[in-house]
């Protein structure tokens, strides 16, 4: 469509209003019947129900030139409680440490980090995954099938984005700014990813599994994937690697891969395939898109900040390392002399050993009570009750130490993506 | 100036509306200053303009991420005069200093 300035819109409401049809046509690719309702040969269908994140069922009565009402209420983030918004398309919402206190996080609490945009139609009616590759039986199953055919659990698995902390990294890597909380654990029921790999029967070579998903690449290509990214097949046949199809006892948010997505916890999260059509085995590593040359791998060597580091020097990171946030009180708060701390720690594949917490700036420290994990692949849950000797400002530090005896560092082992940053947390209370 | 239907689709994602984060501005959450707006419309046919406001990069750096978007994601080639405005406006205003961090 071609458009002089002058005849450019102040706003959205006012193209509307002037040319609802053309308005239609520009903004969602629309074309009503000749009753001025409905969609056309579905054109533009797609991409208004993939920008509201579900179906519309009466589209056909939907009139010419009517923008969603969702849209006017700036609900981007629907079903969702009080996260902070990074970008908006891609949707990507990290939750506030304080909001994470829960010990298994809400489904409205858990973070986003979509790579694409949602597909339509998230029906787990008629949702199907394929399951082929180097398999000696390539499958094709329901939502209902894998409740019938194999043991289905619920787990408690922690999922953080490789990319959680990059904000702080100096100088700055590019990609979302996540500061704290793209992490989250909670409740998913499914199916084990080894169960249906066995079942299809995994052939001698196999080394490293495919995932797909049926988001869309942001340039609207249907050749493009968003992203496609694999595991080694050893941490596929793992038992806590779920094929999940129920989050905290509910449906999966349709921002969290509706109706079905991969659950690998401990590992970042882009490994845990969101909307999943498709496991294939592969004979080598695979390529897909976002498996190199820089996405989600960091350097095989330490470097300085601001190194540059060539492609062919960059390894792909598996395990997250050992972490813990503190989600009471929240950063800034006022206290009294006496406060209870609480919060979460985790290191992927491993447990977490000890917590220690400090509130004079890692001079001195002290033990936590430290729970039980509710399973393998779940965070642990932590607290302490902290004694302000004077009133004044404190920072309440915590630092987990895991199975390996590995513990968080203070500063940032910089890398050119901005993966991995595992430093302690900080918060700040005013005691009086 | 011939507007892609990707533009307008951004203009309906960036208004204040849509996006909470958004300032009252035709060009979202980004400053407002010579180059915003081959910046805005240029970009925001793929993705939304909120990922430009995060990053700190060098020109350089910036450079780069606009050859892997034409190598990599499909962004069609920009004419240079185009690419060097965009590129100016980058790095004046979303350096590595962060002047203009939207938090």
């Amino acid at each position: 469509m071609a458009r002089d300035d002058n005849e450019t819109p102040r706003s959205v409401g006012e193209f509307f209003a002037k040319d609802p049809a053309g308005a239609d046509r520009a903004v969602f690719g629309r074309v009503s019947f000749p009753d001025r309702r409905g969609f056309m040969k579905g054109a533009g269908l797609a991409t208004m129900t993939a920008m509201l994140g579900t179906g519309i069922p009466f589209h056909r009565n939907m009139p010419q030139g009517l923008v969603p009402a969702a849209f006017a209420q700036g609900d981007v983030l629907s079903g969702k409680d009080g996260l902070s918004l990074l970008n908006d398309r891609p949707l990507n919402a990290e939750t506030p440490p304080h909001l994470l206190d829960d010990p298994i996080t809400p489904t409205d609490r858990h973070f986003i980090r979509n790579n694409g945009l949602p597909p339509e139609d998230m029906d787990p009616g008629s949702w199907t995954l394929t399951v082929d590759g180097m398999v000696d039986n390539p499958m094709e199953l329901s939502i209902a099938d894998m409740r019938e055919r194999f043991e289905v659990v619920t787990m408690a698995l922690t999922l953080e984005c490789g990319g959680n902390g990059r904000g702080f990294f100096d100088p700055p890597a590019s990609g979302n700014q996540w500061t704290y909380g793209a992490v989250a654990c909670s409740e998913w029921t499914g199916v084990r990813l080894r169960d249906v790999l066995q079942a299809a029967g995994v052939q001698d070579g196999v080394v490293y599994t495919a995932h797909e998903g049926a988001d869309m690449h942001l340039s609207g290509d249907p050749d493009k994937f968003p992203i496609s990214r694999g595991l080694p097949i050893d941490k596929a046949l793992t038992d806590n690697v779920l094929i999940a199809f129920e989050m905290n006892g509910g449906p999966l948010h349709p921002m969290n891969g509706a109706p079905l997505r991969l659950v690998v916890p401990g590992w970042p999260g882009s490994c845990s395939q969101k909307w999943l059509t498709r496991v294939w085995l592969r004979d080598q590593v695979h390529d897909g898109t976002k498996m190199g040359p820089r996405s989600y791998r960091v350097p095989a060597y330490p470097v300085a900040p601001g190194q540059e580091v060539p492609d062919e020097d960059f390894e792909i990171i598996e395990r997250m390392p050992v972490k813990s946030l503190v989600t009471f009180p929240e950063n800034n708060a006022e206290v009294g002399r006496s406060t209870e701390v609480r919060g979460h720690a985790w290191s992927g594949d491993r447990w977490i050993s000890r917590l220690d917490i400090s509130i004079d700036f890692g001079t001195t420290w002290h033990r936590a009570e430290l729970h039980q994990p509710a399973n393998d692949g779940a965070w642990q849950n932590w607290r302490a009750m902290v004694e302000f000797p004077e009133a004044g400002y404190y920072e309440i530090w915590a630092r987990a130490t895991d199975s390996a005896g590995e513990m968080q560092p203070f500063a940032i082992d910089w890398n050119p993506k901005g993966y991995l940053n595992n430093t302690m947390h900080r918060v700040g209370v005013r005691a009086s | 100036m011939i507007r892609s239907s990707g533009a307008v689709l951004a203009l309906i994602l960036a208004s204040p509306a849509v996006a909470p984060a958004a300032e009252d501005s035709e060009f979202g959450v980004l400053v407002d200053e010579p180059g915003v707006e081959e910046t805005y419309y240029t970009c925001t046919a793929c993705h939304s303009e909120m990922i430009i406001a995060q990053q700190g990069l060098t020109r350089e750096r910036w450079d780069e991420l606009l050859d892997w978007m034409v190598e990599d994601q499909g962004m069609p080639e920009l004419d240079p005069g185009q690419r060097e405005t965009i590129l100016d406006y980058l790095a004046e205003h979303y350096n590595t200093g962060r002047p203009n961090f939207p938090r």
